[in-house]
């Protein structure tokens, strides 16, 4: 064994051109590379999209990416967008091909144990939702007995799909997968599919940006909970810590008003707790090993959460999602974006 | 006229009742196909989505303020393109108005200058490659060490904004290239092996051959995808590269049957002549055996870079833009969801179009060789 | 004999020399060898270290104890094997409290399935096409000329997708579904065509009649004896008569309900896009390979036909593709594999394949190196059994009657 260890550490010292020790963080490695790789989708409209006309990356995961980037190099424009689909996302996780995902996944316990990764806080409330066309006359989630539904492949949907059947002993419907949200649309258009599952967040994206909104009917029932949230490798506590509170830096930043526009005026505020929190005569940053006005610099890049939402899901968006009265809201309004105490 | 017209429909389609019956089923059938598919195109379609998108459908997601790079790029290609055909191929007045046809079409299908103008300098300097190896004997001298230097400066420019950004035609285009180039010595090295003295080589080149010829494709991309991180941990490859390797891997084995079927090929006696004079087995194989067998195998060699062309889109499955998935991103923008006949049809126009100019090219080499050898 | 006698006589003293030369050689080769063995065994032993240390680093364990764990998800169709209570294992339906062991069956099953329809229909299509292209019927000639060149020079992957959504996909949706008098239904969820079953139940005499159906069949397609086939064909078609109207064997007719049709047997729209797209692909090719055959031939094989007042139909199936079939087999051989192969990219449209089932349970469990080396098997087997069939094939063929 002893041998072998030797050959492999041969073989490892040949390949490993820009060798980094197992033990180090990710952290320290985007640091030295200069370089935030960060997994989103491309075709998943107001998470992570993009934009053909203009040839730009658009959406919550996509700002989310920059956030990070912004709070842990200091510059916003040093991310580099890797495209995940939902079957590649775990593993581009795993071979460190990309440093962290946003690629609106679900947080399940089964992906946390089996896969060795590690989620980040809940940047979004999301539940599974099925969408039919009008003039199927279909008006309910038990309508559907017998009818064939479909979602993508790998995602959180296909297992939640099944157990409903289940839980309602419908033994002659059926889970049909496609590999993306596009070939998926194009089934329900077609017919092919009765009904198609996934999160409502996507189904309100396809539908309001199809040429006829109105040709579809997006069922009420939920069928389970889908937050969702971003996620890096397992066993590294440094990068997954610095990360957490990146995100509860733009929630923080949210409840006390703190935005883009207005972010000067409070870098001068007299208020103890946001000079601390922008990193005014030091911060919280250091600790994690960052830089201490790292949620300033996300805030300068992307705005506070509530922004991000606004800017990709708000009312100016083709696919609005109201955040009012829904779990996305801030916790004072009733919600459950929620940032722990950060005095 | 009319009388010869009879005469040649009699003969070519209405020759026994059998032949009448199928006629008459195929081609009314065969006219309405085309009618209708015309109608559709002319009418209806709505062909504005192909010059819109058409930087992605090119590039992908390459930054818009980098063009400049991906057209050095293509310029390149178009020397080494334009020079290996002066090689084969005499370069006459008529070749010249063929080559201007594709700027002209952008420049009408309302393209702006600064598309068909680049354009139209690629489709220069691959003529000017062309002519310049027709009748400089001396430049084919220097084409190999040319085209390797080619070959680097294409990654060197290429590469700065970041291999990841690669995407669209041109991804299919580098792929096909670096794998069809880097499959050749592989290929030939496993082929010798195939046939090598000793067993233990036989066995294990024949084994590898085997294996990669019963395994889909896209498993093989897949899986080099999945496991080279797993290898190297520490090393950190560009999902293109990634994709490029699991090709070379994959095409290696079929380039070394086809060389294997050259090398079977030579005389076996050419070799006991060459043996008899001495040589070494490996002066006889560089010099006497692998030229003669390379020559027969060049026609099938070029319809494999077809092959690989055809098979480049099954990179979406580790998530990289190619033309056919910069092509369903377009559609996946749900405002162009009703447009899916017409990307598809000019992919597939698009797509035919370069086969068949590989595929003539591959016939035309076929009976250039057939010419010379004996 | 050892290296250092030496003997009196000149001569042997040469053959001494020249054995020992050998010997060297011997040597040499050996070590050589060795050398190359012990390499090749090292380099593989680092690989899976590598892997292993690799996997470890990330926390993965490599087992393959998952494929006992229930799936938890669907499959949209196909079957898997079911060891229940009877002797033989039983294909059964895959249901989502099965196993992941069961989905890589199902996956298989799937694969091998689509392969087998496509190899039988693409040799039938091939042929056609590759005749056609030598027809003396100008429109047949060109027509089958395109397509296949459009066929071989465009991606199977954009064709496939093609017929997908573009022509399974807009056939009438189920609730305006032709119906044809004979029950088929054909509709965006799949075609459904009317089954037989049997009814009969184990008395002498619905034995006896099965048995001589059998036999009737039997000799309709293989005509062991010659000149048999018509008298099988009309015996086959009363002994259906009678076992119909006994009700002995029942006709399942599908039933349309409110989303899905029920009864018979059916194609889902993927198998048949997957299947279609397959067909047509490699029958481009296999014409190819059929038409190179018949221009090989010797010239005066038709001018003979000719001289002996054969039709050229005539000429064509009993004189040219006989000859021709013993000379392309092997080639035939290595289209099937790549047809085989292809029917990995069936999950580009949702077709449950063995590629597809091993990206879900990779997905679910986490176990993708597992699945690696399950799903490189299963390929392999396929292949090897394929050039098994065909090599055997190939020498009955062309043991019996002259070389070309």
């Amino acid at each position: 064994m002893k041998f072998m260890k030797a050959l492999a550490a041969g073989v490892f010292a040949g390949l490993a051109l820009a060798a980094t020790s197992a033990s180090a963080s990710v952290l320290d490695t985007v640091k030295q590379r200069g370089v935030l790789n960060c997994g989103t989708d491309n075709t998943a409209p107001g998470f992570g999209y993009l934009n053909t006309t203009t040839g730009q990356m658009e959406g919550l995961d996509v700002d989310f990416c920059k956030a990070v980037a912004a709070a842990v190099l200091g510059d916003v424009s040093k991310v580099k967008f890797i495209t995940v689909t939902d079957k590649s996302r775990f593993d581009a996780v795993l071979t460190n091909q990309v440093d962290v995902v946003f690629a609106h996944t679900t947080i399940k316990p089964a992906r946390e144990s089996a896969i060795a990764i590690d989620f980040l806080p809940i940047n979004f409330y999301d539940g599974n939702g099925v969408m039919v066309k009008v003039d199927s006359g279909v008006t309910q989630f038990s309508d559907l007995e017998g009818a064939t539904i479909c979602t993508t492949q790998g995602s959180s949907t296909e297992m939640v799909l099944t157990n409903a059947f289940k839980a309602r002993g419908w033994t002659t419907s059926k889970v049909l997968t496609y590999e993306n949200l596009e070939k998926l649309f194009a089934a329900l258009n077609s017919g092919r599919c009765n009904a198609m599952s996934t999160d409502k967040s996507a189904l309100a994206a396809w539908a309001g940006n199809s040429p006829k909104p109105a040709d579809y009917l997006i069922l009420p029932d939920t069928l389970d909970k889908s937050p969702f949230g971003g996620f890096v490798v397992a066993n590294d506590s440094k990068w997954r810590n610095a990360l957490r509170w990146v995100h509860y830096g733009l929630f923080q930043a949210e409840e006390s008003a703190i935005t883009q526009n207005n972010l000067d005026e409070k870098l001068k505020s007299e208020d103890p707790f946001v000079q601390k929190l922008l990193g005014v005569g030091g911060g919280y940053g250091k600790d994690f090993g960052l830089a201490d006005d790292f949620v300033a610099q996300s805030i300068k890049a992307v705005g506070n959460y509530g922004e991000i939402y606004d800017r990709n899901l708000g009312p100016n968006t083709r696919m609005y999602l109201d955040r009012k009265g829904t779990a996305n809201a801030l916790w004072t309004q009733g919600g459950a974006i929620y940032s722990p105490l950060w005095n | 006229m009319i009388a010869y017209a009879f005469k040649w429909s009699r003969h070519n389609l209405f020759a026994k009742p059998f032949d009448a019956l199928l006629s008459l089923i195929v081609i009314p059938g065969t006219l309405w196909l085309i009618y209708s598919a015309l109608a559709w195109a002319f009418t209806t379609a709505q062909w504005d989505i192909i010059p819109q998108s058409m930087r992605v459908l090119m590039i992908g997601i390459f930054p818009a303020d980098q063009v400049w790079r991906a057209w050095t790029a293509v310029g390149i290609i178009g020397a080494l393109l334009g020079a290996a055909l002066g090689c084969v191929f005499s370069f006459r007045v008529h070749h010249a108005f063929i080559l201007a046809v594709p700027p002209l079409a952008l420049a009408v299908s309302g393209q702006g200058m600064e598309v068909s103008g680049p354009a139209a300098l690629v489709v220069a300097i691959l003529g000017c490659g062309w002519a310049l190896t027709s009748y400089v004997p001396l430049a084919r001298k220097v084409l190999l060490p040319a085209s390797f230097t080619g070959f680097i400066s294409i990654f060197a420019v290429m590469a700065p904004p970041g291999v990841g950004l690669w995407g669209g035609l041109l991804l299919s285009i580098l792929l096909t290239l670096v794998t069809a180039v880097l499959s050749l010595p592989i290929g030939i090295l496993l082929a010798f092996g195939r046939r090598s003295r000793f067993s233990s080589v036989r066995v294990i080149c024949t084994g590898y051959i085997e294996i990669m010829r019963s395994l889909p494709l896209i498993l093989v991309v897949y899986w080099i995808w999945i496991l080279m991180p797993v290898l190297a941990t520490g090393w950190n490859l560009a999902d293109v590269a990634r994709g490029m390797i699991g090709f070379t891997i994959f095409y290696s084995a079929y380039v070394a049957e086809y060389v294997r079927s050259g090398l079977q090929a030579v005389p076996q006696g050419q070799t006991e002549a060459a043996r008899s004079l001495g040589m070494s087995e490996f002066d006889i194989n560089r010099s006497i055996v692998l030229p003669q067998a390379l020559r027969v195998v060049v026609p099938p060699l070029v319809g494999n870079v077809l092959d690989i062309f055809n098979a480049a889109p099954l990179v979406f499955i580790i998530g990289l833009t190619d033309f056919l998935r910069a092509g369903q991103m377009i559609l996946a923008n749900p405002q162009y969801g009703d447009r899916t006949y017409e990307v598809y049809s000019f992919l597939l126009l698009t797509y035919f179009l370069a086969g068949s100019m590989i595929t003539y090219a591959a016939r035309k080499l076929e009976a250039h060789m057939a010419v010379g050898s004996r | 004999m050892s290296i250092n006698e030496t003997s009196a006589a000149p001569g042997v003293v040469d053959r001494d020399q020249q054995q020992a030369r050998r010997l060297r050689n011997r040597l040499r080769y050996d070590a050589i060898q060795f050398a190359i063995i012990a390499l090749a065994i090292a380099l593989v032993g680092v690989l899976a270290y590598c892997v292993k240390e690799g996997l470890a680093a990330k926390g993965i364990k490599f087992s393959f104890a998952f494929l006992a764990n229930t799936a938890g998800f669907d499959i949209s169709e196909g079957k898997t094997l079911s060891f229940g209570e009877e002797i033989l294992p039983v294909f059964e339906a895959f249901t989502s409290d099965r196993t992941n062991g069961a989905a890589f069956v199902t996956g298989i099953f799937n694969t091998a399935k689509v392969a087998v329809l496509a190899i039988v229909f693409s040799t039938i299509l091939g042929t056609l096409f590759g005749v056609g292209r030598l027809s003396t019927n100008w429109v047949v000639r060109n027509l089958c000329f395109w397509i296949v060149e459009f066929v071989r020079n465009t991606p199977l992957l954009i064709q496939l997708v093609f017929w997908y959504f573009a022509v399974v996909l807009q056939f009438p949706p189920l609730a305006s579904a032709a119906k044809w008098y004979g029950g088929v239904i054909i509709s965006q969820q799949g075609l459904h065509f009317p089954s037989l079953s049997w009814a009969g139940d184990g008395s002498p005499i619905s034995i006896a009649l099965a048995t001589a159906t059998w036999l009737a069949f039997a000799g309709a397609v293989f005509d062991p004896v010659g000149k048999m086939r018509r008298a099988c064909m009309i015996a086959l078609a009363v002994m259906i008569g009678v076992l119909l109207a006994t009700d002995m064997l029942s006709v399942d007719y599908p039933v349309a309900s409110r989303f899905q049709a029920s009864g018979g047997t059916s194609l889902s729209p993927e198998m048949a896009a997957l299947l279609l797209a397959i067909v047509v692909n490699s029958a481009c090719y296999i014409a190819e390979i059929v038409r190179g055959a018949i221009d090989a031939l010797p010239k005066g094989q038709w001018e003979a036909a000719g001289s002996l007042g054969l039709s050229r139909r005539d000429t064509i199936s009993d004189i040219i593709l006989p000859q021709v079939f013993r000379v392309v087999l092997p080639s035939f051989g290595n289209q099937y594999i790549s047809l085989t192969k292809n029917t990995a990219l069936g999950i580009a449209i949702g077709y449950p394949d063995l590629f597809n089932i091993y990206g879900t349970v990779a997905n679910q469990t986490g176990h993708s190196l597992e699945g690696i080396v399950i799903v490189m098997a299963s390929y392999l087997l396929l292949s090897w059994t394929i050039s098994a069939v065909v090599s055997f094939a190939d020498r009955r063929l062309n043991v019996v009657g002259a070389k070309r």
